[in-house]
């Protein structure tokens, strides 16, 4: 399936961005962070929920990224490598006890990009309760259907690359997902019921 | 054309083109859904469902990212990268603007340097060396400082008139040089096996970066100046001089960066000197040589080189001459400087009869 056209746009903005990049121009690592950090950290948080250490993971890999910016692969998907990126990372944090291995993902090839979540749909001026009651039904989700449902929705990642990023079957990844969003359903259904009461 | 009649809640929050209609509607997605609810008026329960699914699901988190946090978070990874750059050595040329961040290849190396050799003193000292065992002796008698390598890849200027011999099984499992006189060391860090210097009644061990040490053999001081890093200095024992016995005692200095100490040999003790009583006596070029070049002219770069390691180095002023050198450089021996040099200028050098000779296409 072609991307759609912002899409595209997108991925030629990350496209150029990474090859300034490699050539050696350090706003370009500025500006992917500022394109990236706030979803990074929102994934980052999803899989561990630790705060500081996902804004402390999420800083290393920056700077690593600056370390190796000569040897980095000039074609890869780069906001999937990024989030690889902070995965792995996280992950070393978590097996080696806050010694942080990267593990740079070999190049992934840059074509057929994912639709991206970069417009967030929830409305601004939702009441902080509404908020709150839609985190909780998210969060009675197992820790993996919730990462899925962040990387499909919140991210906006292809099942392939989800199922790359997360080591699994690209048919798990699809069947997780299905249950996932079942269960969100029959939550919401109770959940507004409840809302219902509360206020009427 | 899928056919989405027979789509479930569940299945229609997994379809892209629904997933995009929901998330950043356009004239044509709108056109095509509305269109399409007018023929099945009865999915519309559906439909809502499944928005309602991807809306819950494309939540951020509750506690997402501040602008704060995040500004904060990019200033320091740019604090962090400045700090790392400082360490490495980084190299641009001036035409191509290119940059050749090397990989922070922090090898410690150690420099000490030994002045002022007195010349009647020369038996009285080489008495340090060990007799028994087979020795290679180094001398210089020519009338400028000596460049010479070592085995293990250290490197030594020795003086005018200086003497300095190493035991032949050098870097096999212990690292001993004898001096007498004057020398400029830079000692490549070998884990397990200290580089140690004897001179005259003291022996100090490079635990990394770079010192400076006045032996006067004809003078009741001996005085260790670090410029970098740390030494540790120990007083020579007669029953023992192996590496193995030098760990630290109760009158044993460490010394770090812009440290001094002196040993007395009349009172038989080692002290660390106050920065007034320091000697005024002029240090080595090398010393004073910042190695710290922003968009200098190569041919200033060997001439630095030249005056620091006393070695001749030739190359073509008209193809060279205009290449820049942006690079800081801590106490990597002269090889390594050459070489990181001429990476940057894209030359290659050549090492004929003890002088170098460095080619390239130039830079434009």
């Amino acid at each position: 399936m072609a991307g759609y056209q912002y899409d595209a746009e997108l991925d030629s903005r990350d496209r150029s961005l990474w090859s300034r990049l490699i050539e050696g121009d350090k706003s370009a690592l500025g500006l992917l962070f500022d394109h990236y950090a706030t979803e990074l950290f929102s994934y980052g948080y999803h899989i561990c929920g630790e705060r500081e250490l996902v804004k402390d993971v999420i800083q290393d890999v920056f700077v690593e990224l600056w370390t190796y910016h000569p040897r980095l692969s000039p074609d890869v998907k780069v906001k999937f490598y990024l989030y690889r990126c902070v995965r792995n990372a996280l992950h070393g944090y978590r097996e080696k006890d806050h010694t942080v291995t990267f593990r740079f993902p070999e190049g992934e090839p840059l074509i057929d990009s994912a639709p991206s979540a970069e417009t967030l749909i929830v409305d601004e001026e939702r009441s902080s309760f509404e908020k709150k009651m839609l985190n909780r039904i998210v969060g009675r989700l197992s820790a993996r259907e919730r990462e899925i449902i962040t990387l499909k929705y919140y991210s906006g990642l292809k099942l392939k690359d989800i199922a790359t990023l997360l080591d699994l079957r690209e048919q798990t990844v699809a069947n997780t997902l299905q249950n996932a969003l079942t269960k969100l359903r029959k939550y919401v259904a109770i959940s507004l019921v409840w809302v219902f009461q509360l206020f009427s | 054309m899928k056919n989405y009649l027979y789509y479930t809640p569940e299945e229609l929050a997994q379809d892209d083109r629904f997933i995009e209609w929901v998330k950043a509607p356009d004239p044509e997605s709108d056109l095509f859904w509305q269109n399409w609810l007018e023929t099945y008026p009865f999915k519309r329960a559906d439909v809502a469902a499944a928005r309602q699914l991807i809306l819950i699901s494309s939540q951020p988190p509750e506690h997402g990212l501040t602008p704060g946090e995040a500004a904060r978070m990019k200033k320091n990874i740019f604090r962090r990268i400045a700090s790392s750059e400082k360490r490495t050595f980084s190299f641009r040329t001036f035409s191509r603007r290119m940059y050749y961040a090397a990989a922070c290849v922090v090898i410690l190396w150690a420099a000490g340097w030994y002045l002022n050799f007195h010349r009647s003193d020369r038996e009285q000292s080489a008495q340090l060396v060990s007799e028994n065992s087979e020795t290679t002796i180094f001398e210089n008698s020519e009338n400028t400082p000596k460049y010479i390598d070592l085995p293990d890849g250290s490197s030594v200027v020795l003086g005018v008139g200086s003497r300095m011999s190493m035991p032949n099984d050098y870097g096999e499992k212990t690292r001993d040089i004898y001096l007498t006189g004057e020398a400029f060391f830079e000692v490549k860090k070998k884990q397990n096996m200290p580089f140690l210097v004897h001179a005259k009644e003291i022996v100090t061990k490079v635990l990394g970066t770079s010192f400076h040490v006045k032996a006067f053999p004809y003078q009741k001081h001996t005085r260790v100046l670090v410029k970098t890093g740390k030494v540790s200095i120990y007083e020579l024992r007669k029953s023992s001089t192996s590496a193995d016995d030098l760990i630290a005692r109760p009158g044993d200095l460490i010394l770090e960066a812009n440290q001094e100490a002196v040993y007395d040999h009349d009172l038989d003790v080692l002290q660390f000197l106050p920065h007034a009583n320091r000697e005024d006596e002029p240090l080595p070029s090398i010393m004073d040589i910042p190695f710290e070049y922003d968009e200098t002219p190569v041919g200033n770069v060997f001439a630095d080189l030249e005056k620091a390691y006393h070695i001749e180095i030739t190359y073509d002023q008209k193809t060279i001459s205009n290449c820049r050198v942006t690079a800081s450089f801590g106490d990597e021996p002269f090889y390594e400087k050459l070489r990181l040099i001429c990476i940057a200028i894209g030359a290659n050098y050549e090492i004929i009869n003890d002088q170098i000779n460095v080619t390239g296409r130039g830079c434009y």
